[in-house]
């Protein structure tokens, strides 16, 4: 088999025991079909023939994703390859991240895997919203992308993508998820957390509650990029059990990035029976590592350790694997608890610091 | 051992500073009294002094020789002349301050709090939860040796989330006078404020001090400012401009500063321990860093072990802010018209430039400096000693207290 054959294998039929195996194999490939990242390895001294556990693979942090072409040259090129950019928002104003996803039957199979396992558990197919542009109204974003394909596969019956690059039509969202409740067909909606805090604005404002039907759920992601008073997570969980009647366990946030072709998602009653009344933790696919590092060695720390998220991502076989994140996490038993965004600093003395200049910049 | 005042404690000291107030002192004597606590305090074997290094490093992970090296810089234009000169210039106010001071930097905040002493204020200095222990020693010493220069000096610590002691604070005394970052001085303030808001400082190379052995020294006495503190003060160089026709010669002097700031980590070491949220802002520098080299931009790094200190060689950075914990950008400027645009973005929150070169080169500059708004221009090596009248903040609060020559 080949390696993106063996990689798409493992996706459908994951065995952890080979995980530590495929990774190396992984590295290998990406070394050899990567430049930017071979002269990244070669400057750290760390040679493929060298190691016998993925703990060594060099992380690469997604800044790299701004200034690097990590993918086989020409990758962009190939028929149906993909190129993604990150939305950019959150750091100023730095440029934009790019991730060419040269081979997006890997992405696929992994984003459609694991949201069938932490989503679509129970096998229901039901209407869609979204709330987020589906990848035809704007083809660089990864997470239209997933959503569009997150429809074509759960989705039966009606389906509405309310947004646009710039704008969410509200009303029509709020109009679609009346008629659900009517017609008591359950729904799914997903989008951005931004945008929920935008029906639930609209929703409370007008003092109006939709009883969606039972099993009906939704996806949120983002966190607090685009909103000026960002929703905390447990808020988000009880406006839509307020608002739209959606029971808490089908409240399930997501934690993605484009430089990742995997995703995690929080575990609830609903994916991870057990999980009621504990503090939610993400869960990554069986192909995909999570690690929290010391940004000072890069060494991996030991479990329960507060630390740089990174992941070894199978699935980003043709671009890098190993993926040092700015967000802070705690990995536990392969489960996740992200902490914040990472990156600019803790408190300053009286001099100016990174945070307060990207601020004044922005504004 | 510091305890949280109550709102009732602070209004008490704020009734006995005004009967402080009532009882003038001549400037020239408090110059006198400040004269003989400050030289106490620049002896390192001075024991509230030793007590205060050692609580500072203990609870902010800063290193000994660091600490004493920093502190020594900053007293040292603390001079029993310098005083007395000040004295002569300040006109009396019979008015409370209350100083909300920064942390991470100790020391920060001394030039106006003896300012205010001198011109007869009675001052409130809340400190910072970070680092409480400098004024609240200094004030003791101070008490000790005259008590009624000290009854001008009242220290209390509370954390920036008691709103309701702040509030206190500003219903108690004539102006708050915060420093730190701008939600600081808005969370203080609650509204009409000057304060002292966060800045930062840059160097400049000017042409033909780049090379030879005058760049070596140059490099050792930038590296020192940019090592002491930390590098988290307002004066603290965070980018060096290097003026050349010649990229070689820019890079040249970012690796002589990286072997001096190499050299100055062996004698003040860095901090052991790093808080999570330092450690990835300084991990993120050098990782954007590396990948841009990778992309063929012209960016070099140069680092010691860990994250103790990193020079990067970013040819055609504008003047921006580094995490600061001994992270420093050099430059490449074609000439000094060059420079004024790589400030644009920083305008107005630029404190201090040292500046390297001979006479004719520095008169330039610091008309060109000035006209940016920056009032402190240093020799190398010199940024942390600013004088006593040292125009912090472009010097709003030293024209206030005094009267010009």
């Amino acid at each position: 088999m080949t390696i993106q054959e063996q990689v798409l294998s493992f996706i459908h039929g994951p065995e952890p025991k080979r995980f530590d195996s495929l990774a190396l194999d992984v590295f290998r490939f990406q070394y050899v079909s990567v430049p930017a990242y071979r002269r990244y390895c070669d400057g750290l001294g760390i040679l493929p023939e060298n190691l016998s556990s993925p703990d060594r693979i060099p992380l690469v942090s997604t800044v790299a994703f701004r200034y690097a072409s990590l993918c086989a040259p020409d990758s962009a090129k190939l028929p149906g390859a993909l190129t993604f950019l990150t939305s950019g928002t959150t750091r100023g104003r730095q440029r934009r991240g790019l991730h060419v996803v040269a081979r997006p039957d890997l992405y696929r199979a992994s984003a459609l895997s694991h949201l069938r396992a932490t989503m679509f558990p129970d096998g229901v197919r039901m209407r869609m919203l979204a709330i987020h542009p589906t990848a035809d109204r704007m083809p660089e974003s990864s997470l239209s992308t997933m959503i569009t394909w997150c429809m074509a596969e759960f989705g039966q019956g009606a389906a509405l993508c309310a947004a646009d690059r710039s704008s969410l039509d509200a009303e029509a969202a709020l109009a679609f998820l009346r008629r659900a409740a009517k017609d008591a067909a359950p729904v799914c909606i997903l989008g951005t957390t931004a945008a929920y805090a935008a029906i639930f604005h609209q929703l409370t404002a007008r003092g109006e509650a939709i009883a969606l039907p039972p099993v009906s759920r939704m996806m949120d992601t983002g966190g607090p990029k685009g909103q000026t008073v960002p929703l905390g997570a447990g808020e988000v969980v009880e406006l839509a059990r307020d608002l739209l009647e959606i029971d808490p366990a089908y409240v399930i946030n997501e934690y993605g990035m484009t430089e990742l072709c995997s995703q995690l998602y929080d575990a609830t009653e609903f994916n991870a029976p057990g999980e009621a009344g504990r503090q939610r933790v993400k869960l990554a696919p069986p192909w995909m590592r999570p690690l929290a590092i010391d940004p000072v060695t890069l060494r991996h720390l030991p479990d329960g350790t507060p630390g740089l998220l990174g992941f070894i991502d199978l699935a980003n076989l043709n671009s890098v694997s190993a993926v040092l994140t700015e967000d802070f996490g705690v990995v536990h038993e392969g489960r996740v608890r992200i902490l914040g965004r990472a990156g600019v600093g803790g408190s300053r003395g009286c001099a100016l610091s990174v945070a307060q200049f990207e601020s004044a910049a922005r504004a | 051992m510091l305890t949280l005042p109550t709102a009732n404690q602070i209004v008490q000291q704020a009734r006995s500073l005004e009967a402080a107030i009532g009882d003038p002192i001549a400037p020239a004597q408090v110059a006198e009294v400040l004269a003989t606590v400050l030289r106490r305090w620049r002896d390192r074997e001075f024991a509230p002094r030793h007590a205060t290094i050692v609580q500072i490093a203990r609870h902010l992970g800063f290193s000994i020789p660091l600490l004493e090296e920093s502190l020594d810089t900053l007293l040292a234009p603390f001079t029993r002349d310098a005083l007395a000169e000040l004295a002569r210039r300040v006109t009396v106010r019979r008015e409370l301050l209350g100083f909300v001071m920064a942390g991470n930097v100790v020391g920060a905040g001394l030039h106006e709090v003896v300012l205010g002493l001198l011109a007869g204020a009675g001052l409130l200095v809340k400190t910072a939860s970070r680092e409480p222990w400098f004024f609240e020693e200094l004030a003791n010493t101070l008490a000790h040796e005259d008590l009624r220069v000290g009854g001008r000096l009242q220290v209390f610590n509370w954390s920036r989330t008691r709103a309701d002691l702040t509030g206190v604070l500003r219903e108690v005394i004539d102006e708050v006078i915060p420093y730190g970052d701008d939600s600081t001085i808005t969370a203080v303030g609650g509204g009409e404020v000057v304060g002292f808001g966060s800045r930062l400082s840059a160097a400049l190379v000017t042409r033909g001090a780049a090379r030879g052995g005058q760049a070596e020294e140059v490099a050792r006495r930038l590296a020192r400012d940019v090592t002491l503190f930390e590098q988290l003060g307002c004066l603290s160089p965070h980018q060096v401009f290097v003026e050349s026709d010649s990229e070689g010669d820019a890079v040249g002097f970012a690796e002589s500063l990286a072997r001096a700031m190499g050299d100055l980590a062996r004698r003040l070491p860095p901090p052991l321990h790093l808080e999570l949220e330092d450690a990835a802002a300084l991990r993120s520098v050098r990782e954007t860093a590396r990948w841009r080299a990778i992309a063929g931009e012209p960016v070099r790094t140069i680092e010691g072990p860990g994250l103790s200190w990193v020079v990067v060689f970013d040819r055609d950075a504008d003047l921006g802010p580094a995490p600061g914990l001994r992270c420093v950008r050099v430059s490449a400027i074609p000439n000094l018209a060059d420079l004024a645009a790589r400030l644009a973005s920083v305008r107005g929150k630029v404190e201090a430039f040292a500046v390297a070169g001979n006479g004719d080169n520095i008169s330039k500059v610091g008309d060109l400096l000035a006209g940016l708004g920056v009032s402190y221009l240093a020799e190398p090596g010199a940024m942390q000693s600013p004088p006593l009248t040292w125009r912090h903040g472009g010097g709003w609060f030293l024209d206030r207290m005094t009267v010009g020559q």
